[in-house]
């Protein structure tokens, strides 16, 4: 699962980057939002799927200690992903003022920025976490 | 090849002014055709599935762009993992109990 997670990043990096370079239009912009939803969506999915088997685990009294390490695992994971979440949802409203004000279009691009660095933060993450790729 | 390399090399294709998206999909492919072809050698790896589905996924994001104008900004907005978790009844303080049991 953690692999799975890592290669949606991996994934994520090159999309976002594509998203950055393309923010001046608005078209490819959305092109990349939507990629940039897809893969939070599979990744964010996959983390809510494994913390819930495990609490469901600890309420039948029948968690392990590996499943309890990796709960903490997912649990700090699970904090970069809310600010992800948080930041592309930014990059939305962005996205959302600049359809209707050209003179906006520098918000989009400095949102995308932060996404890619935020993607970037991950990979780190995820390194420091001991994911290796497969 | 390893993915680090194939990931070196599709930033180099991503970072040139043009041919961006062509240099997008070219990776996305080679992810394809790679991870299809460790599910054939070993389809209970599930990895391996999980990086074909993403790829088939982004990349058909990357190729689809003839319904970009349609595509509704209010749709692309996302829930923020607590708030995936809440709807399940867990939350922070649930998982902290467990973690300090």
């Amino acid at each position: 699962m953690k692999k799975t997670m890592a290669t949606a990043w991996i994934f994520l990096f090159p999309a976002l980057l594509f998203m950055v370079s393309a923010c001046a239009t608005t078209n490819k912009a959305k092109q990349g939002a939507m990629i940039s939803q897809q893969i939070y969506e599979e990744v964010s999915n996959t983390v809510v799927e494994q913390i819930t088997e495990i609490v469901k685990a600890a309420d039948a009294g029948t968690i392990t200690s590996v499943q309890r390490k990796t709960l903490a695992d997912l649990s700090e994971f699970k904090k970069i992903l809310n600010k992800y979440a948080e930041a592309h949802n930014t990059y939305i409203t962005a996205l959302k003022i600049a359809e209707t004000s050209s003179t906006k279009t520098n918000d989009v691009g400095k949102q995308a920025r932060e996404l890619a660095i935020m993607s970037s933060q991950i990979i780190d993450y995820c390194d420091k976490l001991g994911i290796k790729l497969p | 090849m390893k993915h680090n390399e194939i990931l070196k090399a599709a930033l180099s294709e991503i970072a040139k002014d043009e041919g961006q998206k062509t240099g997008a999909i070219k990776l996305l492919d080679a992810f394809g055709n790679a991870a299809g072809l460790m599910l054939a050698a070993n389809p209970a790896f599930a990895v391996v599935k999980g990086l074909l589905g993403l790829a088939k996924t982004v990349s058909a994001a990357l190729k689809n762009t003839s319904d970009i104008d349609k595509i509704n900004l209010d749709d692309l907005f996302v829930e923020t993992v607590d708030e995936k978790l809440k709807k399940r009844g867990i939350d922070d303080d649930k998982i902290k109990r467990i973690l300090e049991a």
